[in-house]
């Protein structure tokens, strides 16, 4: 048996362990058009074997039509230049199923430049490139849920950063327009004096100039007429947006998403969406998430506006006026503890009695914060009570004493008292002391401590005190002052008494402003710029 | 009222106002930067050299305060433009005149302005951005020492995403420092500020620095070092507060030196200082220098070798 030709073997298994594994192969001819496709090519169009018509139209009939222009091209291309070309394409089936073809071919061109021969391979790749479109949709979607966590994360800083509400709402603007939406009105509804904020931004592309990045006051102060207008729980929010008169809103896709937190419906966001936002993937889910945020922190700013206000009434013993008393020049320099919330358990007072004359205080409730504030400010008003119509300084103290031994609560004050009255044309001045520092006299001849003691309120229903009497000559100081100033520290060590006194004898020619503000420095100096506790001052000095 | 020794200019002006004459002679730009300024240098030369006390210092001071004050209510303001700024000296910073002067300049361009006193907490500040929500917050900062405490509200400000307007002598004359410490805008003038706060209006929220301090910076603001030089210099005399105050502020500009990456803003303190104790204002700088170099730890090579510099000369 004559052993078989490896060559002719070659030629016969291979085309048939090609067509097995489901790759066909064509063949064209130039000189007449003729296309030649093998049975396992047509297979791969759908085709019973024999049934090819044997024309590249023919082909192309059996091409995607969305797929057919860039064929043509590629392979137009080729037969008139030679070379190698690869193309992919779907492919309709006669039953109607869509498949995924590549292909690879190579023209031949002949002395002349002329193709000369055309042939190649076809096979089905649908299974692969099923595969690899369904990884780009994934990668290409993670991409997408990538940026929008970044800028989810990006919203979340931009809106906690503020506990303003207008400026919340502005953020809340910046966030959408244009990013999501093309323009967007916020409208929300305060329980404030303005009432409301409504907030509109908008790109160029709406004719709207004056709205671009709208101010919220601007917009209350150009739109009252939106005043009275209320959201509430079941309101039907998109047919509210008809009262929002500047949103482009003719043919645009609108969504309107109420603004939400902790159960109460704070207004309401209305965007226009971008044509590239679709409501129901992530980006629609992106908006809702910002919008969440942003409610959150609109009931978190609402929550810091009113703790301002309440705290605004603790404050207020920095900025009340304080009356004039002739022949004496008054100064402060008070300063909390550093903390958010500047509430200190120091007090000050300076008021005028009934009769005329004069009561100036300084204390220090035990504490900080804002319990100490509150006890600092009840104590203030307590004082006040107590001594408007009584210039004797140990029953004012007297009196405080059981107004703060009544409290269930029991704070505990040190307390500082100057009465000043004018007699006969010349100062009197009387002090006493509850537990607190006594006041520094500076003069020209030195300074000392003024010999005044007396029990911490709010202790001992028997408080003793022991009060005195000064004189002061022009351009004599008097320095009240909190434990703030005397122990701050430098290290271990502190400040104290007589470093206070020796500042204000070296600056008591000053004026008094000047002077307290000499003493808030020099703490702040030895302190190395962090002083711990509430520092107060507060300095009288005799006119020149 | 006038102030023997300071600026003839300003003396003129200081009359004017007490006559209650009105001002057509000086702008209100020329006022607050160059009048007021060079009154304030001339401030800073009597006092550097000693002539000067310091109730004479705070005579001057005042006397420009009041001039400033007048200056609020003779110019004639622009519209209101229903923007808030806040303006305040840097922490630390004691000199408010220029703060003051930027308050009152940019009242007149028609903003409203919430103004805070001197060396303000940047707690503080953070709780004023939020009650008022300004557009921006200016920072004013006279003296380079205090420039860590301008970037602690730097950091305050742009936490709440406002926009930082930066300037006075602290910052030097260009705008390296402010970009260092993180700010969104430096102004060279006070004048400059209505413009650049105009710019800011309506931009994008700012965001928070992420950045690293050097080393050396956190190395000397430990406690620690404040302890060791607290024993160094505390004698319990009664001057001693005199040297405790030369030793901290050397400690603050070699901090701003290293926060700042610039050297000469404590070579220029140790010069400035130098100068007090050679005139006899103030105790013999040396001793101190010494102090505060051992209160440094070895491991805060920069810091040790800026202060050495100085030591060895």
């Amino acid at each position: 048996m004559p052993t078989p030709d490896p060559a002719s073997k070659f030629d016969n298994v291979v085309p048939s362990l090609v067509a097995d594994i489901g790759i066909g192969a064509w063949h064209w001819d130039p000189a007449d058009g003729s296309v030649t496709w093998d049975a396992a090519a047509e297979a791969v169009y759908g085709m019973e074997p024999g049934t090819f018509p044997g024309t590249f139209e023919g082909f192309m009939e059996r091409v995607h039509p969305d797929d057919r222009a860039d064929a043509v091209e590629t392979i137009s291309t080729v037969a008139a230049t030679g070379g190698d070309y690869s193309i992919r394409h779907r492919v309709i089936r006669p039953n109607g199923d869509i498949r995924w073809v590549e292909g690879q071919g190579r023209v031949i061109l002949d002395d002349a430049g002329q193709p000369a021969a055309g042939f190649g391979i076809v096979y089905d790749v649908t299974d692969r490139y099923t595969v690899e479109l369904e990884r780009s949709e994934l990668i290409k979607k993670e991409a997408a849920a990538r940026d929008e966590l970044r800028y989810l994360i990006e919203a979340s800083d931009t809106l906690t950063g503020t506990l303003n509400t207008e400026r919340v709402t502005e953020r809340l603007a910046d966030l959408l327009v244009p990013q999501i939406g093309s323009a967007c009105a916020i409208d929300v509804k305060l329980d404030t004096p303005i009432g409301w904020i409504l907030t509109c931004a908008m790109t160029d592309q709406h004719d709207a100039p004056a709205l671009k990045r709208g101010s919220p006051n601007s917009l209350i102060n150009a739109d009252r007429r939106l005043q009275g207008f209320t959201t509430s729980a079941g309101t039907n929010l998109e047919t509210d947006l008809d009262r929002i008169p500047e949103l482009p809103t003719a043919g645009a896709r609108l969504r309107s998403i109420p603004l939400t937190s902790h159960g109460i419906e704070m207004g309401v966001v209305t965007v226009v969406l971008n044509e590239s936002v679709d409501q129901a993937t992530p980006n629609g889910d992106l908006l809702d998430a910002i919008c969440s945020r942003a409610a959150m922190a609109l009931a978190h700013a609402e929550l810091y506006a009113d703790r301002s206000r309440f705290i605004s009434i603790f404050q207020s013993v920095d900025t009340r006026e304080i009356p004039r008393i002739p022949g004496l020049e008054v100064g402060t320099h008070y300063r909390p503890a550093t903390d958010l919330a500047r509430l200190s358990g120091d007090l000050y007072d300076v008021f005028t009695l009934t009769d005329g004359s004069w009561l100036v205080a300084v204390g220090d409730v035990c504490g900080k914060g804002a319990v100490a504030a509150g006890h600092a400010e009840l104590s203030r008003s307590a004082l006040r009570a107590a001594a408007l119509s009584n210039s004797d300084l140990l029953k004012t103290l007297t009196v405080l004493n059981d107004v703060l031994m009544g409290d269930p609560t029991r704070p505990m004050l040190t307390l500082g008292l100057l009465h000043i009255s004018i007699d006969d044309g010349k100062l009197s001045i009387a002090a006493a002391s509850a537990g607190h520092p006594p006041p520094l006299v500076a003069t020209g001849d030195g300074w000392s401590e003024l010999d005044t003691y007396g029990t911490m309120l709010g202790v001992t229903s028997t408080p003793t005190f022991e009060p005195s009497q000064i004189a002061l000559e022009p351009g004599d100081v008097l320095a009240l002052y909190s434990d703030g100033v005397t122990e701050a520290r430098f290290g271990e060590t502190f400040y104290g008494v007589d470093r206070l006194g020796q500042l204000i004898f070296d600056s008591r020619t000053a004026p008094a402003s000047a002077i307290a503000n000499d003493v808030g420095g020099a703490v702040d100096t030895w302190a190395t710029g962090n002083p711990v506790d509430d520092v107060l001052a507060l300095i009288l000095k005799a006119e020149t | 009222m006038t102030v023997e020794g300071y600026w003839p200019e300003l003396n003129e002006y200081l009359c004017l106002v007490e006559l209650d004459a009105p001002i057509t002679a000086v702008t209100l730009d020329c006022l607050v930067d160059d009048v007021l300024p060079r009154g304030q240098q001339r401030v800073g030369e009597q006092w550097e050299s000693g002539a000067w006390t310091v109730a004479q210092e705070h005579l001057a001071t005042q006397a420009a305060a009041r001039v400033l004050e007048s200056a609020a209510t003779r110019y004639a303001r622009s519209p209101n433009r229903s923007e808030s700024i806040i303006s305040v000296c840097a922490y630390g910073e004691w000199h408010s005149l220029a703060a003051d002067s930027l308050a009152v300049a940019m009242e007149v361009a028609g903003y409203d302005v919430v103004r805070t006193r001197q060396s303000t907490q940047p707690a503080q500040v953070s709780s004023l951005i939020h009650d008022h929500g300004p557009r921006t917050v200016t920072i004013s900062c006279s003296m380079a020492a205090n420039l860590p405490g301008a970037y602690r509200m730097i950091r305050a400000c742009l936490d709440t995403g406002t926009p930082v307007i930066v300037g006075g002598a602290g910052f030097g004359r260009d705008d390296t420092r402010a970009k260092r410490l993180g700010a969104t805008a430096w102004a060279s003038r006070i004048s400059e500020v209505s413009d650049l706060a105009a710019g800011l209006r309506g931009g994008k929220t700012v965001r928070p620095l992420r950045d690293t301090l050097p080393a050396d910076f956190a190395l000397t603001g430990a406690t620690s070092v404040a302890e060791r030089l607290s024993a160094a210099l505390i004698d319990d005399s009664a001057h001693d507060v005199t040297t405790v105050s030369i030793g901290t502020w050397l400690l603050r500009s070699l901090r701003a030196s290293i926060l700042c990456d610039d050297h000469t803003i404590f070579d220029g303190h140790v010069q400035w200082q130098r100068r007090r104790s050679v005139s006899g204002a103030d105790p013999a700088l040396d001793p101190v220098l010494i102090a505060v170099r051992d209160a440094i730890p070895n491991e805060a090579e920069t810091a040790r070798s800026l202060v050495d510099k100085h030591v060895a000369g």
